[in-house]
């Protein structure tokens, strides 16, 4: 009878102690899984970044502005821009550029 | 019994055959042997541990680089996000001419994919070579096609910069092992190889692409061999453009070894003239010395010392000015005066604060050193008007900034940091509230040098250089032009600091004034007012917008 109560919990252990370990493992593969997946995204997602980045540099879009809209964009000055603030549902307007000479 | 005692008896006699003497001193030869090796050992352990002790806590790159990760670098990117740098795994294909069965047939086949390249020797020859690096998808689905055992595929990496030249003295250059040689890819090559994250810089490269159009156009204009820019966030430090002129295409990845392609920005070191005006008012404000209303009256318009002359750049100057008329002015004899009553310690001191004289700690290593030789009663005069000293661009920025910002401490960066912590107050706050209407007024009146650079609504204020290049034994007729401009005046945040390298006069030039004056037309002066100033008035007309609505 002391036999069976010293053995009854050591084995209880091991075998919970085995399933435990065994879950892990599983758990630890699928984190490794989405890990790889998460990576190969990122890799994809700074590929169309780079891809992104070289269309849209300045550069890229000089030379577009000057192809298809040569006579359209123009610059504004700054005294033409102003801030818009909502403050208390009230809008206010506000010069960008500093006349306070 | 007696067996047992006779094998005793015996035993006795042999222990007796040794003597005490000789086993006490054949034990004290070995012991002394045993003692001596021991000691050899422990003295080579406490060698090899100390040395262990010392390269685990010395911060080495070199050791870093053992823990290096194979074909990978990560990304750079700008302010905004943009990608600046990105490598992408490439395959490079080559072919052994050993393995080649039938070589008349693999040439034919490699003629029809590579048309314009000839491999005829090649493959009759006994060694490796390249087909093709970084070989396109399409190339090599058909050289896989071909089947021959003969081809050998080797992975690798490439560095892409889909800016070009943009950010060529910024970034800097790798070599073929993935090793950053130069600009940030050198400073940053451990954190580049090991961590996944891109590096994130404070550069925009809007504000980038426009101010190096702007100084591609001065080349057009004033024929000058180069020209740097740096436009810097006056209250974190924080570059968000920096251009040296010319510059190198990083894709091409060539061996940069001319002269000419010197970072002319941060590498550079050169004799600023009157920008330095600045830093004597600034000083003076700062001891108590001066205030922008003091007077100075009987200026001569030449004096000497110890033999040489110095003199006025325009006799119409008046004789009796105020400190702050000598600064709109710029007139040397005054400034000589004001470095005078400011004494060589203070001035000395003075230059060590704002970082002129102290060496700089910056993001890449390609940095100069300030040069002014031994200090004394006429290098102090000199110096007072920006003569016989030597510094960077990058310092004389950091310096403006500081004079600008209140007198808070900044430390120049081209990195972007999570938490930015504001500088400690250095000089007296007398100084920037002096100081920054007194450069408005060198930019908005007539008496000012400046008044190209007067652009509408951004307060822009400033003070131009014009100094001659050192040659052997004096000076040359070359210039370097300078334009320091802060703005707003009334709030600064910006200061951008423009600089032409031999630049000339260029008298076919139309300048048009802002004001509606008639254009100007013929013009002879190789000055920064009429050089510098006015390319940076083209700058800011161009990225005012950009840095009044995003910064």
């Amino acid at each position: 009878m002391k036999k069976f109560w010293f053995l009854t919990p050591v084995i209880l252990l091991i075998i919970s102690t085995t399933v435990t370990k065994n879950s892990t493992k599983q758990l630890d593969k699928k984190i490794f899984e989405i890990n790889e997946n998460i990576r190969v995204l990122k890799d994809k997602h700074e590929l169309v970044m780079l891809e992104y980045s070289y269309l849209t540099s300045p550069k890229k879009l000089t030379d577009y502005q000057k192809k298809y809209f040569d006579d359209e964009l123009f610059q504004i000055d700054i005294e033409n821009l102003n801030w818009i603030e909502i403050q208390n549902n009230e809008v206010e307007i506000k010069k960008i550029a500093n006349n306070n000479e | 019994m007696n067996e047992i005692n006779e094998r005793k008896i015996l035993l006795d006699e042999y222990n007796s055959q040794f003597s005490f003497d000789e086993n006490k001193s054949n034990l004290k030869i070995s012991f002394e042997r045993v003692a001596f090796i021991f000691f050899v050992f422990f003295i080579i352990a406490v060698i090899f541990s100390s040395k262990v002790i010392l390269l685990s806590l010395e911060n080495n790159p070199e050791i870093k680089k053992i823990s290096k990760k194979e074909n990978f670098r990560s990304s750079i990117i700008d302010k905004e996000g943009n990608i600046l740098a990105k490598t992408v795994p490439v395959i490079n294909v080559g072919v052994n001419p050993n393995l080649v069965i039938d070589k008349e047939k693999l040439l034919i086949s490699l003629k029809l994919i590579f048309p314009k390249k000839n491999f005829k020797k090649q493959i009759y020859g006994k060694k490796f070579f390249y087909v093709q690096k970084k070989i396109s998808q399409e190339k090599l689905e058909k050289i896989l096609l071909l089947g021959d055992k003969s081809f050998i595929q080797e992975d690798n990496i490439a560095r892409i910069y889909p800016n070009g030249k943009l950010f060529s003295h910024i970034l800097g250059q790798i070599d073929d092992s993935n090793y950053g040689v130069s600009g940030l890819e050198k400073t940053f090559d451990y954190e580049l190889t090991t961590s996944r994250n891109p590096l994130k810089l404070t550069v925009d490269t809007d504000i980038q692409y426009l101010i190096r159009e702007e100084l591609l156009k001065s080349i057009d204009i004033f024929n000058n061999v180069g020209s740097a820019a740096i436009l810097m966030d006056i209250h974190t430090g924080e570059i968000l453009s920096m251009i040296s002129l010319p510059d190198f295409d990083l894709n091409k990845r060539r061996k940069i070894d001319d002269v000419n392609f010197i970072n002319r920005a941060t590498k550079g070191v050169y004799e600023f003239g009157s920008v330095f005006k600045t830093f004597t008012i600034a000083a003076g404000i700062n001891y108590g010395v001066i205030k922008p209303e003091t007077e100075f009256k009987g200026l001569k318009k030449k004096i000497s010392c110890a033999g040489n002359p110095i003199s006025e750049y325009d006799n119409k100057i008046p004789s009796d000015l105020t400190a702050e008329e000598i600064l709109i002015r710029s007139g040397n004899i005054g400034s000589a005066r004001i470095a005078e009553k400011i004494g060589i310690e203070n001035y000395d001191k003075f230059l060590q604060t704002i970082g002129i004289l102290a060496n700089i700690n910056f993001d890449i290593e390609e940095v100069g050193e300030t040069q002014i030789g031994r200090w004394g009663k006429c290098k102090l005069l000199t110096v007072g008007f920006g003569h016989g000293i030597a510094t960077t661009l990058l310092q004389l920025t950091k310096g403006y900034s500081i004079v600008s910002n209140g007198g808070f401490e900044i430390y120049p960066t081209l990195v972007k940091k999570d938490n930015y912590k504001k500088g400690n107050r250095i000089l007296n706050k007398e100084v920037s509230r002096n100081l920054n209407p007194i450069l408005r007024k060198i930019v908005s009146t007539e008496e000012g040098t400046a008044g190209f650079a007067n652009v509408k609504g951004y307060e822009i204020g400033g003070k131009t250089g014009t100094a001659d290049i050192a040659a052997k034994g004096g000076y040359s007729k070359k210039k370097i032009n300078t334009f320091a401009s802060v703005f707003p005046t009334s709030k600064p945040k910006f200061v951008l600091v423009v600089m032409l390298d031999e630049p000339k006069a260029n008298k076919e030039f139309v300048y048009s004034y802002r004001d509606g004056r008639t254009p100007y037309k013929g013009n002879w002066r190789n000055t920064a007012g009429w050089t510098t100033v006015w390319i940076t008035g083209q700058i800011i007309e161009k990225i005012g917008p950009i840095l009044a609505t995003k910064y």
